[in-house]
Order: C-alpha cells, then sequence, then structure tokens
C-alpha cells in the first residue's frame, strides 16, 4: 500500500495470492470510521499528561514479571480515570475509553432429568482483564446477538463520586465483558432513574439495537457507540425477520395495569414505526408478557384475577407474519380445573408455545398448558410447578424444553412441564432468562452479579461472576 | 503541552490507517476499535518515545500489532517456524475458484493470529519481511514461515472441492 515492493520468488501472478490483495483492499473499506474513535481517545487521554520513563536504575532491579504489571497498572490509571460510566452530576464528561471487567472463575453445575447431579463441577476460568475498573456490577438485562456476541444493562459504583452509574457492556466471546462509554440513558434503579429510562435492551444484530423502558426509547445503529432517542417508549421488544416489534402502552387514572396497549413495527435501524392492529381496542391489562418463536410473536394480555369477576380472562394475540397481522386466539390455559388463569407465555421452535397457568381458587395449583400448533389451541400438561408464582417468569428453549423462575432460583422440565426439577447452583434473585437459540440460554441470577450460560438447553450451566 | 499536541495530531491522523490494519487482521470493527484504542491510550504515556522513533506509525503498528498477537495467543495456537519454506504455486489452476473474494476473507479468518497478521502486513500493508518481522516481534525467517504457510492454508482452501450435490445420479 505505502510503497512498491518486489513480489518474492513464486508469488507473481499467484492467483491466491491476487485475490488476497484484492480481498484485503476490498475489506478495508469496511472499516470503522476513525473519526469519532480518534476524538474519543483523544478526550480519554488529555487531562493526564504522559508520564516519563523511571529512572534506569530503578527500573534495572525489578523482576521481568513486575514490568507487565506495571505498565497494566499505567493503562489502568489512565483508563479509570474515565471509564465509560454514566454520570449525573456533571456535563462535562468526556467520552471515555472502553474499560473491562473481570469474571470470577466458573463453576458448571449440571442438572438432569429426573435426578440431578448432587455435585457441581469446575470448569476452565474465563479470561480475565482489568480488575480495576468496573466494580460491584450488577447486570440488569442482557441480549445477545449471536451465540457469544452480546450486550448488558448493568450498573456500577460510580467512578467519580458516589452512588451507582448506569453501565452498558459488551462481550463477544460470552465470558469477558467491556463497557461502552456514553450510554444516552439511565438505568432502572439507579438514582431514582431520572428520564430518559430504560430497562431493557436488545440487539438485531452486531449494530441495530434498542434500549428501552416505560417512557424512553433509543436506537443504536452501530453496535452501541451511539444512541438515538425516538419518541414513546416501549414494555417490550422483539426483533425478528427484519422486523422490530414494540408493545406500548400508556397508563391513566382507572387503569390498574398496562392500558391502551398497542402493538407497533418498524424495519430494523429505522425511525417511521406502524401501529398494528389488534384484535381488541382500548386494551386494558393486569400484565403482559410478550415472546417471540421462531418467525412468531405472540403477546399474552392478562386481565386482573382479584376483582372476582369471571370474565376477566386473558387473550392470546399471535401474529405469523413478523408482527403485521395479530389474531385473538383467546385464553390460551384451559379452564378444566374451575376458573384457571394465564400470567405468562414463552415460545419455543417448533410451533410450540407454553403458557404458565394457575388456578383461580384455593389451593392454587401451578401448571403448564402447551400448544404444538403456533398457539391456537393449548392442552393442560399433568403435573405441578413447585416454584411458580403470580410474578413468575416462563422460558421455552428447544421445543420440549421450559424454564420458569418465579424470582428466586430456576427450574427445569424436559418434557413439556410435566416434571420440573430445581438447576442447582442458580442462587438469589433472577432477573433475567433468555434463549439465544433452541439450546444457548442465559440467566442473571445472584441479584445481578451472575451470569449463568447453557449451551445444551439447560442441562449444564457455566457461571460468570463480577467483582 | 506540545507533546499532548503531537499526540492529538497523530491520532487524527493515523486512526483511520490503524482501525484498517487492525481490522484486517481482527476481522471484527469492535475489536478493531479496541484494539487501536488500547493501543494508543497504552502507549500515551511514553509518547515522547513514539515521537523519537524514525518512523512514528511504524512504531505504533508495531505495538498494535504485538498487542494483537499477544493478547490471543494461546499455547496451543503456537506456530513452530522454518527457515526458507520455499513459495510454489500450486499446479491446479486456482484462478476460477477464487471469484468471490468473500470466500478468501472467509479463508483468511479461519487462519491463526500470527499467520493472518504476517498476510495483512505483507500483502495490505506492503511490508518487508524484516519490517513485518519488527511489527510482530519475531525473526524474518518466521515471518516467512508464517507467510508461507498462511498462503498455503489459503490456497488448500480454495481449491477444496465442492460437496456433492444430494440427489439421485440416474
Amino acid at each position: 500500500m505505502n510503497k512498491p515492493i518486489e513480489p518474492r520468488p513464486g508469488e507473481s501472478g499467484d492467483p491466491v495470492v491476487d485475490a488476497l490483495r484484492a480481498s484485503l483492499t476490498e475489506h478495508a473499506r469496511h472499516a470503522p470510521a476513525a473519526d469519532v474513535l480518534a476524538e474519543r481517545i483523544i478526550a480519554s487521554v488529555d487531562t493526564r499528561p504522559p508520564a516519563r520513563d523511571l529512572p534506569r536504575d530503578r527500573r534495572r532491579g525489578w523482576s521481568t514479571w513486575t514490568l507487565p504489571l506495571v505498565a497494566a497498572g499505567s493503562v489502568a490509571a489512565v483508563v479509570g480515570a474515565a471509564i465509560g460510566i454514566a454520570h449525573y452530576n456533571t456535563q462535562a464528561d468526556k467520552a471515555p475509553p472502553a474499560a473491562s471487567i473481570s469474571v470470577s472463575p466458573s463453576v458448571t453445575h449440571q442438572v438432569s432429568t429426573p435426578a440431578p447431579s448432587p455435585s457441581p463441577t469446575s470448569s476452565p476460568s474465563p479470561t480475565t482483564i482489568d480488575t480495576s475498573t468496573l466494580h460491584h456490577v450488577e447486570i440488569i438485562d442482557l441480549t445477545f446477538a449471536g451465540v457469544d456476541d452480546g450486550w448488558a444493562l448493568a450498573s456500577a459504583d460510580c467512578i467519580r463520586g458516589a452512588g451507582r452509574c448506569t453501565a452498558l457492556l459488551r462481550t463477544t466471546d460470552g465470558k469477558t465483558w467491556k463497557s461502552i462509554p456514553g450510554a444516552a440513558f439511565h438505568v432502572t434503579g439507579v438514582n431514582d432513574c431520572t428520564d430518559p429510562c430504560v430497562k431493557h435492551v436488545r440487539f438485531a444484530n452486531d449494530q441495530v439495537g434498542y434500549a428501552y423502558g416505560q417512557s424512553a426509547f433509543f436506537m443504536t445503529s452501530d453496535g452501541g457507540q451511539n444512541w438515538q432517542r425516538q419518541g414513546g417508549g416501549a414494555e417490550y421488544v422483539e426483533t425478528l425477520a427484519g422486523n422490530v416489534i414494540r408493545v406500548v402502552s400508556s397508563s391513566h387514572g382507572g387503569c390498574p395495569g398496562p392500558c391502551d396497549v398497542q402493538v407497533e413495527t418498524a424495519a430494523l435501524g429505522s425511525t417511521t414505526w406502524k401501529t398494528e392492529t389488534l384484535a381488541s381496542t382500548s386494551i386494558r391489562a393486569a400484565g403482559l408478557s410478550f415472546t417471540r418463536g421462531g418467525s412468531d410473536a405472540y403477546l399474552l394480555v392478562t386481565r386482573n384475577p382479584a376483582g372476582g369477576a369471571a370474565n376477566q380472562t386473558s387473550t392470546l394475540y399471535r401474529s405469523i407474519d413478523r408482527g403485521l397481522t395479530w389474531t385473538a386466539a383467546g385464553e390460551p390455559c384451559p379452564q378444566t380445573s374451575g376458573e384457571v388463569d394465564s400470567y405468562a407465555v414463552a415460545a419455543g421452535g417448533d410451533s410450540r408455545v407454553s403458557a404458565l397457568c394457575g388456578t383461580r381458587q384455593a389451593p392454587q395449583r401451578w401448571f403448564v398448558a402447551t400448544s404444538s400448533d403456533d398457539g391456537a389451541t393449548f392442552s393442560e400438561r399433568p403435573g405441578t410447578i413447585p416454584t411458580a408464582t403470580a410474578t413468575a417468569t416462563l422460558l421455552a428453549g428447544d421445543p420440549t424444553t421450559v424454564l420458569i423462575t418465579g424470582g428466586i432460583g430456576l427450574s427445569r422440565s424436559t418434557d413439556g412441564g410435566r416434571s420440573w426439577v430445581a438447576v442447582p447452583g442458580v442462587a438469589g434473585a433472577v432477573s433475567f432468562v433468555g434463549f439465544e437459540s433452541d439450546t444457548v440460554g442465559r440467566v442473571v441470577g445472584d441479584n445481578g452479579r451472575a451470569i449463568w450460560t447453557t449451551r445444551d438447553a439447560g442441562a449444564s450451566w457455566t457461571k460468570v461472576s463480577f467483582g | 503541552m506540545q507533546t499532548e499536541a503531537g499526540y492529538a495530531t497523530f491520532v487524527r491522523e493515523h486512526t483511520r490507517a490503524l482501525l484498517r490494519t487492525a481490522y484486517l487482521i481482527t476481522g471484527s470493527r469492535l475489536a478493531a476499535e479496541e484494539l487501536v484504542q488500547d493501543t494508543l491510550v497504552r502507549l500515551y504515556p511514553k509518547w515522547h518515545r513514539v515521537e523519537s522513533a524514525d518512523i512514528p506509525l511504524a512504531y505504533v503498528r508495531r505495538a498494535l500489532t504485538n498487542g494483537y498477537v499477544n493478547q490471543t495467543r494461546r499455547p496451543s495456537r503456537r506456530e513452530f517456524a522454518f527457515e526458507d519454506v520455499p513459495e510454489r504455486v500450486d499446479e491446479h489452476d486456482a484462478v476460477n475458484q477464487l471469484a468471490d473474494r468473500d470466500e478468501i476473507w472467509s479463508a483468511l479468518r479461519g487462519l491463526p493470529n500470527r499467520q493472518r497478521a504476517a498476510l495483512v502486513l505483507r500483502f495490505f500493508e506492503d511490508l518487508t519481511d524484516a519490517e513485518s518481522a519488527d511489527a510482530l516481534g519475531c525473526r524474518v525467517g518466521t515471518v516467512r514461515s508464517l507467510v508461507s504457510r498462511g498462503l498455503a492454508a489459503l490456497r488448500d482452501e480454495m481449491t477444496q472441492p465442492s460437496p456433492p450435490q444430494a440427489g439421485r445420479t440416474a
């Protein structure tokens, strides 16, 4: 590129060399833009004068292994001083460089049905990077665009000043996480989450993603480096087949839960949204559950079962065309045990959908109803879920695997909900469960301080803890 | 401060070129940005050394390449170098199988990190073997071995016969 160079023997006219040169030249055009990164780098160091080398006589006596440590410390000092987490008390913060966080050695927990393995086994430690940057990280939400290509919405101790600050984290190997500086929003639970406040993050691919809460909605087109705010907010967002679907609602007096529930769709990366028509208008809900399976999407609108009205039934809306049209499929939970309420819905592959059901009359019994025809009809599965609650989250992996968390711990069924076993080792408050594929899934537990990953539909789990 | 001004000038002037190199050796836009940023931030405390180098860009590129190789090197992936490995063109006519540049790009991304970096330095940056050896922190013979083996691997990949089509044959 810079100067003519003599081809080496055998290289001239080599079609592989010619193709390689052409490919490199072509792909070099797709390198990231430099301007923003250059300014970010300059901003990250321009408050610190360059350090001079230590006197030679001092360096001579150091052990060879101390030099990398000193170098790492220098980097950490520069990087740490300009850490990329949002601050609430200053507008003068400059975009800092990416910072790394370390993860603790992981432990794999094995679970099988019906007899779980009682003794966890150790797995190799993941890569550890810099331990001096983010502290007391707590994961709020996760999203993965590939098996190990993910982002996390989190909070961490503020670098400058007291309190908690927002952090947006990135991994490309599923084990090590680095912060992306300059998040344009706050996260729930941090300084009361002043506007703009988001609770969730979803990425469709390695570039386009969304961060959202009930009253704030952001989109990025560069992997999370920059965010553009759009109008409104969202209860849920899912992406599928080139489209993004968001479920929106409003709240006003006289409506106990999400009111005026609507579904909007847009092409990935677009700022133009189209409101889709649900079968019912002016929907008032006690709660919502939204899930995606294959190219289908399902929205469960639950009604308030405490009101005593027998007609407060829930409705499952389903779309099989990327969210463009929706049909009402009625109450998913079969009314075979008296009045039964639907609480959550989860879609797996192969047209299967699972619904969490609870009897209204005491003693309350929890069970799963499953559908094998895209949610058109459901049948009750025998068996009782030991850990379910009204606020439980249901999740379907492969066609027969269902996970459930009632907020504490995790249970798994491999027979569609007939029998359940607790996943050993998944402890503390579980705030997130999600699958990237039929077999690869993640759980955020231990009050946001650990991520468990499964690559075999929940049979075994590997834990990564944040310091 | 003069050093700071020089640092900013260098970063603005050369980040684009460094990003291209980083993107080609990492194959990832995000990893490229991180590699360039980490390299330049790491060099800042000793920027006077960069400024006093004969070719500051070469100095930074060496740090970038070393950072990448050292960051990703694993004992199981280390390669053994041979001196004077002859390069030759495979007699198989590969021209027709090289039409798709994405194919060779994919093959390049599948190479071990040091081989990929050596190929990028030689065939994109047009560095000499000595310059590549300097950038990679190894001997000239090692660079020749890395390039030779990388090309051989690409050639093997490009000349693999297509898998048979499923279906009836008669």
